[in-house]
């Protein structure tokens, strides 16, 4: 296989809090590989976010990072200056976030806020500039270029905000772009032409994409891989479909489970009972154990190792024997 | 157009507002002011004579619209107290006030906002928490006692200012420079902590907000992200809490023109309304309403050129 575009190792993120240390992210490692489009799924509090953050260098000032390393284009993300972020973020490394109401500076127009990246990372001139916007807007369905430089963000609709701020994601061309549930916050319709367009990047651009998702319907028309997190671990990752066809760890069954479909109408929509541990409520062991069906003695004192099944993985102590340990 | 047709229809009706209220209000305060003249021994026909003569004789409602009709020629009536133009009184006092006042303002802007910005950098510092409760004491101590502190420091232990004799700028600049430096701090003081607190807390609460994050994420520095997206949205509240100073200051500080016996309107004001000199306080008390009324304008104006979404009426 090729060099990945990014590759993280055996991370941990701590955050320092009054009460104590706690480890918000640990044992994180997954690769992801140029072209490739890769998911995380899981609960609101599950670190997904904070993954993301991790990444682009912008951890809370009370967070950071214990343990493992991230390389990104041969470089080692954690022991970069700020100065080394500032030249990365924007350019290569870029992301897209959930609320497009709020993501966009409210008193500049959107000409200056989407140029401004190639007036940071480029030495073209201002007509250039203009020029390279009004072929990226193009490129996202953006319309009236004229009359949308000149306009402010309340003017727009969420959707065409929406892609404004991936228009500022791929104008630069970059390696990798990290998408923090781009859809969740739009109409269903709007949602559907946002991730079209996703699927069009993939084709457009050679970039890794990283798609944060609690959504599993998004997650399999735009995933090539997927992760399942929980509690601030990765319990499992492989190939969207036959993760989804064939989930191993009990959290990803549940969640899969919790799916609402048609075959399931009429009938009482399965729910997880409990809630994910806070930071101050993790334990030593699986941190599912309270919630799982299927947990056993063992699940209490030790978080189980990862086993690999061809191209999947799962940490879960139910496949200690059948799976290639870790 | 439309806006500014019904500002200033706004603007009429409001003074016009403020009128009434004024003149009817002082028409309940006890006291006559033919009485307060002559002093408490003078004849019941001297008293009567004297209010014929100073047309107190009339009825309240023929007397504020003489007083209307006066304004609208120009006229704002006579001072009973200094028995000359309400007009001529004013000229005297407005520009040392409006002089004091532009002074201070001029020392809260360019000290507050520098420094709002670096306490605002330094955040979660040791020493922004150090100058945040200097910021504290500055909003909490009073103007007087900084009055009386400068003067202790500047004129009785250095002897650098020697007289406080008011001096107007057409005089003698350096003159007019010393007598204006005092008290304009004294004033400046606890504004500057305001604009300084004020500043600080909106630079951190828009740090919070999605578009810092977006702006991070393409690369902006620190610096650049402050300068060239947060500074913009924080201008709005920083002009409101600079405009109301403004207008508070433009009126006259009664105590630090008592401290520094300054010849402005704040100790005018005092003097009026003790002397029961209507004409007087009701020009002046009209004259601060439209000072309040054209800041909260050049507010507004300033609000839609830095807000779009003010500009496009959303």
């Amino acid at each position: 296989m090729n060099q990945a575009t990014l590759a993280v190792h055996e991370l941990d993120i701590t955050f320092h809090l009054p009460e104590g240390e706690f480890y918000a992210l640990q044992d994180i490692s997954f690769e992801i590989n140029p072209n490739e489009v890769v998911g995380i799924v899981g609960e609101s509090g599950c670190g997904k976010s904070l993954t993301a953050k991790a990444i682009m260098g912008t951890l809370p000032q009370n967070a950071s990072i214990t343990r493992g390393n991230m390389i990104f284009q041969n470089r080692q993300l954690h022991q970069m200056l700020d100065k080394d972020w500032q030249r990365l973020r924007g350019n290569e490394l870029t992301m897209i976030f959930q609320e497009p109401m709020t993501s966009l500076n409210p008193v500049l127009t959107i000409g200056k806020q989407v140029s401004e990246v190639l007036k940071r990372h480029t030495s073209l001139s201002k007509k250039e500039r203009k020029q390279q916007v009004m072929k990226t807007w193009k490129k996202v369905g953006l319309p009236r270029p004229e009359a949308l430089w000149k306009a402010y963000p309340h003017q727009l609709s969420g959707g065409m905000r929406q892609r404004v701020v991936i228009a500022m994601a791929v104008i630069g061309q970059p390696q990798l772009i990290i998408a923090d549930e781009p859809t969740t916050a739009l109409d269903v319709t709007t949602q559907a032409q946002i991730l079209s367009l996703f699927q069009s990047i993939k084709q457009n651009y050679n970039n890794a994409l990283l798609f944060i998702s609690h959504d599993w319907g998004v997650i399999r028309r735009i995933c090539d891989r997927v992760m399942v997190m929980y509690a601030g671990r990765i319990v499992e990752q492989g190939d969207v479909d036959k993760l989804m066809n064939e989930p191993k760890h009990p959290y990803t069954k549940s969640l899969l489970q919790a799916i609402p479909n048609a075959s399931k109408r009429g009938q009482r929509l399965y729910t997880i009972p409990g809630n994910v541990p806070s930071l101050q409520e993790r334990k030593t062991g699986c941190p599912f154990y309270e919630r799982c069906p299927l947990k056993m003695k063992q699940c209490e004192a030790v978080f189980p190792d990862t086993y690999t099944f061809a191209r999947q993985t799962v940490a879960c102590h139910l496949f200690a024997k059948e799976g290639d340990h870790h | 157009m439309r806006f500014y047709l019904y500002k200033l229809s706004m603007f009429g009706l409001t003074l016009f507002i403020v009128s009434l209220m004024i003149f009817f209000v002082f028409q309940l305060l006890p006291g006559n002011p033919a009485q307060i003249i002559l002093g408490l021994d003078a004849d019941e026909q001297q008293i009567h004579y004297l209010e014929q003569e100073l047309g107190l004789d009339k009825s309240a409602i023929v007397r504020y619209i003489d007083w209307m009709a006066g304004i609208f020629q120009g006229d704002l009536g006579e001072s009973l107290r200094y028995q000359v133009p309400v007009s001529d009184v004013l000229a005297e006092r407005i520009p040392v006030t409006t002089s004091i006042a532009i002074f201070s303002m001029v020392l809260t802007v360019i000290v507050g906002i520098p420094l709002g910005i670096l306490i605002a950098r330094m955040n979660g510092k040791r020493i922004a928490v150090f100058l945040s409760m200097f910021t504290q004491l500055g909003i909490s101590i009073p103007s007087f006692w900084f009055g009386f502190m400068l003067i202790l420091l500047f004129s009785v232990t250095l002897n650098w200012v020697t007289s406080f004799e008011y001096v107007a700028w057409s005089e003698d600049f350096f003159g007019a420079l010393q007598a204006h430096l005092l008290p304009s701090l004294a004033i400046a003081i606890s504004n500057i902590a305001v604009v300084i607190r004020y500043l600080r807390n909106t630079i951190l609460d828009q740090n919070k907000m999605d578009y810092v994050r977006t702006a991070t994420c393409k690369g902006l520095s620190e610096r650049a992200v402050l300068y060239g997206h947060v500074l913009r949205n924080a201008c709005i509240p920083i002009i409101t809490i600079i405009g109301l100073i403004t207008a508070d200051t433009l009126g006259g500080s009664i105590i630090i023109e008592n401290v520094f016996a300054l010849p402005g309107l704040g100790s005018l004001l005092i003097q009026s309304i003790t002397s029961r000199d209507f004409p007087l306080v009701q020009s002046m008390v009209l004259y601060i309403a439209a000072i309040v009324l054209v800041i909260h304008f050049v507010v507004d104006l300033l609000y839609k050129f830095i807000d779009p979404r003010i500009r496009q009426g959303r």
